[in-house]
């Protein structure tokens, strides 16, 4: 029963994905092969931001200032770079998965298992990533450890998945090319 | 292109030992660094560096610097990030509350950031200084208050 529910879920993140990129790219855009190969290059920001940004370590000494001032502007300040980096993560393998989507329609050795791993983990960073927004816009009025520790936890698996989406690039494209900026 | 890399490395060394070593903190140092860039090309200048090492090994090892001071007070906790603002304050000689006053509405920490630098770790800097600034105001308050 919890198997078919997960299947249903996963089909219907998919579906919403790939609506998506339909609404974002011209048929004009996804029907040329990609040429520029600095497009190649994945920039996703480095991951060990995002664990400073939910630093138990800084909340404590603000704290222990005193101010209540100071406290709020750590937190806001905190939650705003957390959401500024699943805003640019997403964009990123976002644009990735829309390049790979768009290099593979010319390639002539395609491996559909490797594609449904890639799909996989596509609709796995979407659901990761919005379940993770959700728990970042309410960091502040909750931050026990344990909230945290998912958060930060989240943040690696979405970090992982995008790196993954980032490697889907099959290597005959991507090669000669700079290795991705985020760690 | 190992001759390169040894001048570079000896640059480098060059400009830590004469200049940089005698820099109270990561952030003076990084205030140093940034104020050797040219605003308008952002290319750096050290006429002594540059005499010699020649104009673009100076250039790069400038800018190596310059990063990797920059590296070093991203990864710094909060309290040791206050301390470094704390400590650069004190350098000036200026009066620390016009000092906090002009850094907050001047932001002028924002040309601190070297040029390949991603958009969000300069994002995290200023907000770390922000941060700083607002927690050394408030303890100045609470010193000027007792």
């Amino acid at each position: 029963m919890n198997s078919v529910i997960f299947v249903t879920i996963g089909i219907v993140l998919l579906t919403l994905l790939w609506a998506r990129g339909r609404r974002h790219g011209s048929a004009f855009v996804r029907s040329r092969p990609v040429t520029d190969a600095s497009q190649y290059l994945a920039q996703l920001p480095p991951s060990s931001l995002l664990g400073r940004c939910f630093s138990e370590e800084d909340v404590r000494f603000v704290a222990s200032l005193g101010s209540q001032a100071v406290l709020r502007l750590l937190l806001q300040e905190r939650r705003r770079l957390a959401l500024e980096w699943l805003r640019l993560t997403r964009h990123e393998a976002r644009r990735l998965f829309g390049l790979h989507v768009r290099t593979v329609r010319f390639v002539a050795d395609l491996r559909p298992a490797t594609e449904f791993k890639l799909l996989v983990q596509a609709g796995g960073f979407l659901f990761t990533s919005e379940v993770l927004e959700v728990l970042v816009r309410w960091y502040g009025p909750f931050r026990a450890h344990a909230y945290v520790q998912s958060i930060q936890g989240l943040g690696s698996v979405l970090a992982g998945l995008g790196g993954g989406i980032a490697q889907s690039i099959p290597p005959a494209a991507a090669s000669g090319i700079a290795p991705a900026h985020g760690e | 292109m190992k001759g390169n890399s040894a001048r570079l490395e000896a640059a480098v060394q060059d400009l830590y030992d004469r200049t940089l070593a005698g820099l109270n903190g990561d952030l003076t140092r990084l205030v140093y660094l940034s104020s050797t860039r040219d605003y308008n090309t952002g290319e750096y200048q050290h006429a002594g560096l540059a005499d010699r090492f020649g104009p673009d090994t100076a250039q790069h090892a400038l800018a190596l610097c310059h990063e990797a001071a920059f590296r070093d007070l991203l990864v710094l906790n909060l309290a040791h990030f206050i301390g470094q603002v704390a400590a650069y304050i004190e350098s000036t000689g200026a009066d620390r509350e016009r000092v906090l006053d002009a850094w907050r509405h001047l932001q002028a920490y924002r040309v601190l950031v070297p040029r390949t630098c991603d958009q969000l770790s300069a994002d995290f800097f200023a907000s770390n200084v922000r941060i700083a600034l607002e927690a050394l105001r408030t303890a100045q308050r609470a010193v000027l208050a007792h």
